[in-house]
C-alpha cells in the first residue's frame, strides 16, 4: 500500500518522530531552540549572525516600555517560546500612535499592548505556558527577492541531519499569509538545490504552483544570494544546539546578508513536497558517511553533493 | 533498497517482547477462565437478570428514629434473588404489611446521616405464564383514601358519565383508561410530594403530573366498584438514579390487570415496564424522626452465566477469580467500571486514528472525553448539543476578544459563558419536554471551554478550513469511540475478562514502535509518489 511512498524515499511523520527526532535530538537540548532568546545566545557564542535584540518584556507591568522599545522604522514582536510563527507581529514605520503593519493595515499601541499581554499569558507558547515577548530589529527583503515576496521577508529553511545540510526550501510570504513565511498560513514554498542555491518548483497549500500567487513571477530558477553563508550557518547551528535533526530558519536581509532567525527541533515534512524529493535517501547517505568527525566545511561539501 | 538503516538498539527487541508477554498473559488468563473454569467468552444471558440497588439516605435529628422501606412482596418475590441489606449502626426488622413487606431500620439517634443500601436481583420472566400473579385485593383497594378521593362527587359524576354500568369490569377499566390517557395533558412532576387532592385538581384542569393522573384513574375505578391501586415499579433499564415508573393495577373480572394510563399500556404490556416494588399510594421510603429521606435507584444487567458458572465451579466463594471478580462489586461501581475498562480500547482507537490513519484531533484524549460524554446524552442529541455550545461559545469568544482581557480571566469568563449556555439549553429542552437536557451537565465543560479557545485561535491563525478539519476529526474519532463504549457485548466481555486489556496494552506497545507511513500521507505526498517524480539518487556522483 505504501510501496510508492517508500520507493520515493518519503520520510513520514511516524518515522520522523521515532527514528529521527527521538533518536538524534536529546530532550534536554530542546530549550536551546524552543526558547528564542536562549537560541540567540547559543548562536552568538558560536559566531552565527542573528537579528539584533531590541528588548524583552517579561511581565505585564512592563508593557508600557513598548513605547520606548519600538523604533521609528519598525521591528518584529515575537513570543519567546512561540511555535509555527504564531503570535509574531511585524511592524513597519511608526506614525505617532499608529504602527503600520507590513500588510498595509495599522495597529495602535493599545492593540500592541493587548497582543503582548496575550503573548505573556502563553496564548502562543508551545504548551500554553506563561511566556515572554521579545522585540527584534526589523529585517528588510533583499532586493533580489522582492518580486517573490509580498508584505514580508522570505526565509530559507535548511534541514540539517547529523550536522549535514540535507534539504532546503525557501518560504515566500503572500498576501494570504499576511507577510508571514509560514506554510500553513498560506505562504508559498520553493525547493532549493543545495549545491547551487537555485530554486526549483513551487508549492502552495500542499499543491504544485509555479508562480507567486500575488505577483505572478515564476519562483523557480532564482539564485538565492549568500547561499554559501546559509549552508555554513546551518551546519554550525547543529553544533551550537547539539541537535542531530534540526530545521534552521534563515533570513536574507538587505543589509546584513544571511542571518539565523530561529531553529526548530521538530521541522515539518512539507520540505519534501517543495523539493519534489524524499528525505530518506539523503539521510541514508549521511549515515553512511559518519559525519560526526567531520568539520563544518566538509559537512557543507557533503550536503552539496546530496542534491 | 533506499532508506536509512539505523543501528539496532535494544529497544527494538524489548518492545515486541514486552508486547508478546502482555498478549500471552492476557490471553492465557482468559483462556484459563474459559477452558478450566468454564466461563463463557461472550456471555449470553441464559436468562435476563437485573441487579437493583436502592440507596436510602436521611438526616437524623439526634433522637430515636425509624426508617421504613417498602420491599418487593407476594408473588413478585418469586422473581427476587439474593436480597442483601447494608445498614451500618441500625437495627433491621422485616414485617409483612397488608399489601406487601416492609423493612424497618431503627436508630438510637447516634447515626446521622443514616445510610441504608438494599440490593436484590430480579429475573425477567420469559413467558406469559411466568408473570407472577399479584396478591388478591384487600378491602383498602376498593375504599376511598386521602389521596384517592373515589367518593368525591366530581369523580362519581365523571365515572358515571364515562362508562355505562352494564359494561363488564374490563370494559369499564378500559373506559377510564382511555379517558385519562386521551383527555388529560401532562405536566412536569413537582419536586415535592403531590398534595392529597392532586387527582381532583387534575380532573378539573384536564392536566396534571403522572402520579396525579394515575391516582385519578384509580379513584375512578374504585368509584365504579373495581378494586384498584397505584403501583411503583423499578424500570429494568440499566442506569444510575433511575426514576420509578408509576402505574396502576385494577382487579377486573377476577384478575389483576396492569394499566399504565400515563404511557398508554394496558394489560401485560404495562407489566413489562418494570418490576413492581410498591403497591399502594405511598412513598417507597419514609422516616420517623428523620429529615431529607432520599432514595436512589440504580439498575445493572447481570451476566448470569459467567457469574453462576464461576461460582459453581469454584465451589461457592473459594475461587481466586471469584473473589477478584468485578461482579461482586456494588451495581453502581460495576456500571462505572464497565465503561472505564473500555477506555484503554478507546485510547487505542485514538492512537490508531492519529498514528496510523493520520486524522487530526483537538488534543490527544479529547475524542475519548467527548465519546464518554455522548454516552450520557443520546448520541445525536449530544452531538447537536456539543456543536451548539461550541458555536455559541465561539461567538462569545469573538466578543471577549474585542474587550482585550487577560487570558486567565478571559478563559474563566468563557467557562462561565459555556455553563450559562448549557443551563439555557437544559431549561429550553425541559420546557420542550426533552429529557436529554439535564444530561448535558455531564458534558465536560472545561474540555469544551478549551476546545472553544483552541478552535478560535486556530481559526484566527490558520483559517476556517484547518479548524473545521480538526473539529471534524475530533468528532469522527469520538463517534467511533462512542460506538465502542456503547457496545454491550464488548462491555460485558471486557468486564468479565478484564485481562483482555493486556492485549490492548500489547497493541499500544506495538503501535508505539510503528514507523511506517500514515494513510493520510498517501494523499499528502501523492505528488512525490507519482512515477514521474524522480527519486533522488544520493551520493552517486
Amino acid at each position: 500500500m505504501f510501496g510508492r511512498l517508500r520507493r520515493a524515499g518519503v520520510l513520514g511523520m511516524n518515522a520522523r518522530n521515532q527514528e529521527v527526532i527521538s533518536r538524534w535530538n536529546p530532550r534536554r537540548h530542546y530549550p536551546r531552540v524552543d526558547d528564542k532568546l536562549l537560541a540567540k545566545q547559543y548562536a552568538r557564542r558560536a559566531g552565527i549572525p542573528v537579528p539584533a535584540l531590541l528588548g524583552e518584556i517579561e511581565a505585564y507591568g512592563e508593557v508600557r516600555r513598548l513605547r520606548a522599545l519600538v523604533p521609528e522604522d519598525g521591528c518584529a514582536v515575537k513570543p519567546v517560546r512561540g511555535s509555527g510563527g504564531n503570535g509574531v507581529l511585524v511592524l513597519g514605520a511608526r506614525d505617532g500612535e499608529r504602527l503600520a503593519r507590513t500588510d498595509g493595515s495599522a495597529v495602535t499601541f493599545a492593540e500592541l499592548e493587548y497582543h503582548v499581554a496575550g503573548i505573556l499569558a502563553g496564548l502562543y507558547s508551545l504548551a500554553g505556558r506563561v511566556d515572554r515577548a521579545m522585540v527584534e530589529e526589523r529585517l528588510r527583503v533583499d532586493p533580489r527577492l522582492e518580486q517573490v515576496s509580498s508584505g514580508g521577508v522570505p526565509d530559507v529553511r535548511i534541514v540539517v541531519y547529523r550536522g549535514v545540510p540535507v534539504m532546503a526550501m525557501t518560504r515566500l510570504p503572500t498576501r494570504e499569509s499576511r507577510g508571514r513565511a509560514n506554510l500553513h498560513q498560506g505562504a508559498m514554498a520553493a525547493g532549493v538545490d543545495l549545491a547551487s542555491g537555485r530554486t526549483s518548483g513551487g508549492m502552495h497549500h500542499g499543491r504544485r504552483l509555479d508562480r507567486h500567487p500575488d505577483t505572478g513571477v515564476a519562483v523557480a530558477g532564482l539564485v538565492l544570494p549568500h547561499w554559501d553563508a546559509c549552508l555554513e550557518i546551518a551546519a554550525r547551528s547543529a553544533d551550537a544546539f547539539e541537535l542531530g535533526y534540526l530545521g534552521v530558519d534563515l533570513v536574507l536581509d538587505a543589509r546584513h546578508g544571511a542571518m539565523m532567525l530561529e531553529a526548530n527541533a521538530r521541522p515539518g515534512l512539507a520540505i519534501q513536497l517543495a523539493n519534489g524529493a524524499g528525505l530518506l535517501p539523503r539521510l541514508a547517505a549521511v549515515d553512511a558517511a559518519s559525519p560526526e568527525k567531520m568539520g563544518v566545511s566538509d559537512r557543507v561539501a557533503l550536503g552539496r553533493r546530496l542534491s | 533498497m533506499p532508506g536509512p538503516r539505523f543501528p539496532r538498539s535494544s529497544v527494538r527487541r524489548t518492545v515486541p517482547a514486552l508486547a508478546l508477554l502482555c498478549a500471552l498473559v492476557g490471553s492465557g488468563v482468559a483462556a484459563w477462565k474459559v477452558l478450566v473454569l468454564g466461563w463463557t467468552l461472550s456471555p449470553q444471558t441464559v436468562e435476563d437478570r437485573f441487579s437493583v440497588q436502592l440507596s436510602v439516605t436521611a438526616r437524623g435529628r439526634g433522637e430515636r428514629a425509624r426508617l421504613h422501606l417498602a420491599l418487593p412482596s407476594g408473588a413478585a418475590l418469586a422473581r427476587v434473588y439474593d436480597e442483601q441489606f447494608t445498614h451500618p449502626g441500625l437495627k433491621l426488622a422485616v414485617r409483612p404489611k397488608a399489601r406487601g413487606r416492609e423493612a424497618t431500620f431503627t436508630s438510637d439517634g447516634s447515626a446521622s446521616p443514616l445510610s441504608v443500601v438494599y440490593r436484590f436481583s430480579v429475573r425477567v420472566p420469559r413467558r406469559e405464564a411466568e408473570v407472577p400473579v399479584p396478591p388478591k385485593p384487600v378491602p383498602d383497594d376498593a375504599l376511598p383514601a386521602d389521596t384517592i378521593p373515589s367518593a368525591d362527587p366530581a369523580i362519581a359524576a365523571k365515572a358515571k358519565e364515562l362508562v355505562p354500568s352494564a359494561a363488564d369490569d374490563t370494559a369499564r377499566a378500559r373506559g377510564f383508561y382511555d379517558f385519562v390517557l386521551d383527555e388529560l395533558g401532562s405536566e412536569k412532576d413537582p419536586p415535592d410530594e403531590l398534595p392529597a387532592d392532586a387527582a381532583l385538581t387534575a380532573l378539573a384542569r384536564h392536566r396534571g403530573p403522572a402520579l396525579a393522573r394515575v391516582r385519578l384513574f384509580v379513584a375512578l375505578c374504585r368509584n365504579a366498584g373495581l378494586p384498584a391501586r397505584v403501583v411503583r415499579a423499578v424500570p429494568l433499564v440499566e442506569g444510575i438514579d433511575r426514576p420509578l415508573v408509576t402505574r396502576a393495577e385494577v382487579f377486573a373480572d377476577g384478575a389483576w390487570v396492569a394499566v399504565d394510563p400515563v404511557r398508554g399500556r394496558f394489560g401485560s404490556d404495562a407489566d413489562d415496564e418494570g418490576f413492581p416494588i410498591l403497591r399502594g399510594d405511598g412513598a417507597l421510603s419514609r422516616g420517623e424522626g428523620l429529615d431529607d429521606v432520599r432514595v436512589q435507584v440504580s439498575v445493572t444487567r447481570e451476566g448470569v452465566n459467567e457469574l453462576e458458572l464461576a461460582q459453581r465451579r469454584a465451589g461457592g466463594e473459594g475461587g481466586l477469580f471469584d473473589r477478584l471478580s468485578f461482579l461482586t462489586l456494588p451495581p453502581r461501581t460495576q456500571l462505572i467500571l464497565r465503561v472505564l475498562l473500555l477506555v484503554p480500547l478507546g485510547a487505542l482507537i485514538v492512537a490508531l486514528f492519529r498514528n496510523f490513519v493520520g486524522v487530526l484531533t483537538h488534543g490527544t484524549f479529547m475524542p475519548i472525553l467527548v465519546a464518554l460524554a455522548l454516552r450520557e446524552t443520546r448520541p445525536f442529541a449530544g452531538a447537536v448539543l456539543l456543536v451548539v455550545v461550541v458555536a455559541v461559545g465561539l461567538a462569545g469568544r469573538a466578543v471577549l476578544d474585542r474587550l482585550r482581557l487577560l487570558i486567565v480571566p478571559r478563559l474563566s469568563l468563557l467557562l462561565s459563558f459555556v455553563i450559562f449556555v448549557m443551563a439555557a439549553v437544559a431549561l429550553v429542552s425541559a420546557r420542550l419536554g426533552l429529557d436529554d437536557g439535564l444530561a448535558i451537565a455531564l458534558l465536560p465543560m472545561v474540555i469544551m471551554t478549551m476546545t472553544i479557545e483552541r478552535l478560535s485561535v486556530q481559526l484566527a491563525e490558520e483559517g476556517l478550513r484547518p479548524a473545521m478539519k480538526t473539529l471534524a476529526g475530533t468528532m469522527f474519532v469520538a463517534g467511533v469511540g462512542y460506538a465502542v463504549f456503547q457496545s454491550e457485548t464488548l462491555q460485558r466481555t471486557v468486564f468479565a475478562f478484564p485481562e483482555l486489556n493486556l492485549l490492548v496494552v500489547a497493541a499500544l506497545l506495538l503501535l508505539g514502535r510503528y514507523t511506517g507511513y500514515r494513510l493520510t500521507e498517501l494523499f499528502r505526498f501523492r505528488q512525490l509518489a507519482e512515477p514521474k517524480a524522480p527519486a533522488a539518487q544520493p551520493g552517486t556522483e
